[in-house]
């Protein structure tokens, strides 16, 4: 008696957690479902993006699909690479967008000669309310950056700058909020564009272009639309480091898929037919 | 734990979920409020600024305003920087102006246009005074930004004044050339063609309203720069021998310049005039062909050049090289190979021979295409894969004479991928699919990638059907139940032999007796009840709502001893009056109920 009475309200509760934690969004950097400012679920909704992981670029469409590898923080395998390249191969578009430095590990991989910089880029006249939020042209368009970096593509003879950043803008590499002697001065480039087998190998400077809070700042929409070209994105979930909450919400998805399998899903309708029926006939013999 | 206190449990799990979320690394730019700009970043662009306009480099004065133009700054502050900036592009335009009207005032005094060169002066000045106007707004602003922000645009200021004065003193000395004595200056060159190298003669004469002006220095020059020098004789000409120089186009301008010196800058005005010379020289004729034209890489290649004369010095470009020949004949052979990374497409391939005195260059053109070869695949994928058991798939690859090359196959199931090395016409993978594949149709998908850059990469796909045992486990945990669930509903019900008897199961204590629930005005029948009630006690069996009166005497009969029979005779009766509808005298059934009574040692 005592069991039953305990697993009752532990059980609904279990039931509640679970249904709060898939019906709350996550608020994770860059996930597609977190419609918080640091999210990109307006990514999501207005250009129809999707998640996926590194191993399904084997199976995208490359015309029809752009791969957007944004903010990674875990460290990229050759195994990754090769995805990547055969995507690439196969006449696919990526776009990497990082201002950590952790995706030159895949630029090395891919032998792409272009490189994240350390430091913070920071624009003491031009931006968009801190030196940390500056401005830069995409072409004839103003952009909007936000904690971003800046690239050395010098050994990239092949490469084509998009965007680069202002002549008041600089490298903060020890990031002391004032210009050292040494650190990179601007214009420095922040996108670029390189031409990998029959694809083209997008690299960006700045992980938070397109979040919730930057997509409908200046120009930043117009350039995702450029980049895409009619193509729906995918956003590569690989990379990120998950927090508790996503790591759950994720469990939660592969228990929901796993249940969704026929076997389980028709064996379970069963087993709680089965248990209604007992159920039903205990109480009418308690009756009795 | 009560009741109550299972929200709070919930509520703190929540609240550790999602306190546990990572704090995100950018800002909210929502949350960021416009400040002030840097006073010395400011400063320092601003002595930039100055720099431009002293180097009168306008076009990038203006772009640096352009940007100043979009400086982030509180709303307020804003206003005053944007005010002050706008007015520095004023300035910068109208400086641009003034020296675009002063050079051509100058290029028009300098041909002797004088009263067109007067115009033109004139508006400089007023364009001068416009600037000089918006000189006064400039300081203000400017103080206001000193004031506001720190900010020192002072040497910006002095850098405008300057400028100013610099374009209105030579807008004086323009306006004095005015009263100068125009000159005229003609030039000829004898003969009107000539071979490249040869030497010709360049004549001319400079007079100053008329006169001739002797002893005077003229300039040659030869495509804009200047070449010598000659003086004029006492009829003011002058002959200048020019040697042609080694220039492989139709035609050259030769032209004669008066610069006057001394006393002569303050009397006369410059003057100058060019003719035109047609080039001599011959062109060879060269032709390039690739053999063969289309190649692989690896492949090596013939580049063939063709002259219409020997030894001319042929450079050919090819795949990124220079290759320098000297032809000996009329034919030179270049073999280059493809490098193994070269990629496809067509490549331009381009003879020119060096020009070698009055022989001019020429240059022929041919392509070579580099092209890779296709590898056939055939994926023999089995149509039933049985997780998590391993499946085995065959891919076969052939190159273009049967013979495959070294090649590495990446296989693609379900997510996971699997990859193997082969030398051989098939190689065989073997791959499972993850445990929590869904049973269902999947896509098997295949990369091989060759070793050799002579083939390109080829993909193949398949279809197979994975069914997931693994799935089936917990599916015949869950139908477990049903099979206990199907056996007989008695099993549940039927004493055992070793249960204690029914009164001494707690729960049936707490149940009230179905018998006290039945009332009834029948004296006869109430009789019955009261005796009921009392075998109820003595023998432990209840009525139930299913028995009937005769079913109960059955079951408590064995158990009543000698009161059977009375319970028996009372049970009749009350037959008999429920049942029958006959008279039985209630005093009979009180009678029988009072001796069992006693029987039973019960008081009712």
């Amino acid at each position: 008696m005592k069991l039953r009475s305990a697993l009752i309200p532990f059980l609904s509760a279990l039931v509640v957690l679970a249904l709060v934690t898939a019906l709350y969004p996550p608020s994770d950097d860059f996930h597609p479902l977190n419609p918080q400012w640091n999210g990109m679920e307006l990514v999501a909704r207005d250009f129809k993006a999707f998640s996926a992981r590194i191993t399904d670029a084997y199976a995208l469409d490359p015309l029809n699909h752009v791969l957007l590898i944004v903010g990674p923080s875990k460290p990229f395998t050759p195994e990754d690479a090769r995805a990547v390249e055969a995507f690439l191969t196969k006449g696919g578009r990526v776009i990497v967008a990082d201002d950590y430095g952790t995706a030159n590990q895949l630029l090395e991989l891919l032998g792409a000669p272009v490189r994240i910089l350390p430091g913070v880029l920071t624009d003491p006249l031009l931006n968009i309310g801190s030196p940390h939020l500056p401005l830069a042209w995409w072409g004839p368009r103003r952009v909007a950056l936000n904690y971003a970096a800046a690239l050395n593509a010098s050994a990239c003879f092949d490469c084509r700058i998009l965007a680069d950043s202002s002549f008041f803008s600089y490298l903060d590499l020890n990031v002391n909020g004032k210009h050292d002697d040494g650190e990179p001065e601007g214009p420095l480039p922040i996108a670029i564009s390189l031409r990998y087998g029959a694809g083209e190998l997008i690299v960006v400077s700045d992980s938070s272009l397109f979040i919730n809070s930057m997509i409908n700042r200046e120009s930043n929409r117009a350039v995702l639309e450029e980049l895409l070209k009619g193509a729906q994105p995918v956003v590569i979930v690989d990379f990120w480091r998950e927090t508790t909450f996503a790591a759950i919400k994720g469990g939660l998805t592969a228990v929901h898929r796993v249940l969704g399998s026929p076997e389980i899903k028709y064996s379970l309708a069963a087993a709680v037919f089965a248990l209604s029926i007992r159920e039903g006939r205990r109480l009418a013999s308690k009756r009795e | 734990m009560s009741r109550s206190q299972w929200p709070t449990l919930i509520l703190l799990l929540l609240v550790a979920v999602h306190a546990t979320a990572s704090p995100p690394r950018h800002v909210n730019p929502e949350e960021v409020a416009p400040g002030r700009p840097d006073p010395q970043v400011l400063s320092s662009v601003y002595s930039l600024l100055a720099n431009l306009f002293s180097a009168e480099s306008y076009g990038n004065a203006s772009q640096l305003v352009n940007l100043l133009l979009n400086v982030s700054a509180a709303p307020d502050m804003a206003y005053v920087l944007r005010r002050f900036h706008e007015i520095l592009g004023e300035v910068n335009d109208l400086l641009n102006l003034s020296r675009a009207y002063l050079e051509q005032a100058k290029r028009l005094a300098v041909a002797g246009r004088i009263e067109d060169s007067a115009a033109l002066l004139s508006e400089a000045v007023k364009v001068l005074a416009k600037a000089n106007l918006t000189r006064a707004d400039l300081e203000l602003a400017a103080r206001e930004v000193q004031r506001r922000l720190g900010a020192q645009p002072a040497p910006l200021l002095r850098a405008v004044s300057e400028l100013i004065a610099r374009h209105s003193s030579e807008a004086a000395d323009l306006g004095a050339l005015g009263s100068l004595l125009s000159t005229e200056l003609t030039v000829e060159v004898e003969p009107k063609s000539a071979w490249v190298g040869s030497t010709v003669r360049v004549t001319g004469k400079l007079t100053s309203l008329g006169s001739p002006l002797s002893s005077r220095k003229i300039a040659v020059a030869v495509g804009g720069s200047i070449v010598g020098s000659a003086l004029t004789d006492e009829s003011g000409s002058f002959t200048y021998q020019l040697r042609l120089p080694y220039v492989y186009r139709r035609s050259l301008a030769v032209g004669a310049l008066y610069l006057p010196e001394a006393n002569d800058a303050r009397v006369y005005r410059p003057a100058s005039n060019s003719t035109e010379i047609y080039l001599l020289y011959e062109t060879p004729k060269l032709s390039v062909r690739v053999q063969p034209p289309v190649a692989l890489p690896g492949d090596r290649v013939k580049i063939e050049v063709f002259a219409d004369r020997p030894g001319l010095l042929v450079e050919v470009w090819v795949l990124h090289t220079i290759q320098r020949v000297n032809l000996k004949g009329e034919t030179a052979i270049v073999e280059v190979e493809v490098p193994a990374d070269a990629s496809e497409g067509v490549y331009r391939v381009l003879a020119a021979s060096t020009p070698n005195g009055t022989l001019g260059p020429a240059s022929a053109e041919a392509t070579l295409t580099v092209r890779k070869l296709d590898l056939k695949l055939n994926v023999t994928a089995p149509p039933f894969v049985a997780l998590p058991f391993p499946a085995r798939f065959t891919v076969c690859v052939e190159g273009w004479n049967g013979t495959p090359p070294n090649y590495r196959v990446k296989l693609s199931l379900a997510g996971a991928s699997f990859e193997v090395e082969s030398q051989q016409v098939c190689a065989t993978l073997e791959a499972t699919a993850p445990p929590l594949t869904p049973t269902g149709s999947s896509r098997v998908e295949v990369i091989v990638t060759p070793a050799s850059s002579r083939y390109r990469p080829a993909r193949a796909e398949a279809q197979t059907f994975i069914a997931n045992l693994l799935l089936l486990i917990p599916a015949v945990g869950l139908l477990t139940p049903l099979v206990f669930l199907a056996k007989p509903r008695n099993r549940v019900e039927t004493p055992h032999p070793s249960t204690p008897p029914l009164p001494s199961e707690p729960q049936r204590e707490l149940e009230e007796p179905y018998s006290l629930r039945l009332k009834s005005a029948d004296p006869v029948v109430n009789e019955y009840l009261i005796g009921l009630r009392m075998v109820e006690k003595a023998t432990g069996v209840l009525l139930k709502p299913s028995h009937t009166i005769s079913e109960y005497l059955q079951l408590v009969e064995p158990k009543l001893g000698e009161a059977a029979k009375l319970f028996a005779t009372l049970s009749g009766l009350a037959e008999a009056r429920l049942y029958g509808g006959l008279e039985v005298p209630p005093e009979s059934a009180k009678a029988l109920r009072e001796q069992l009574c006693k029987l039973l040692g019960a008081s009712p």
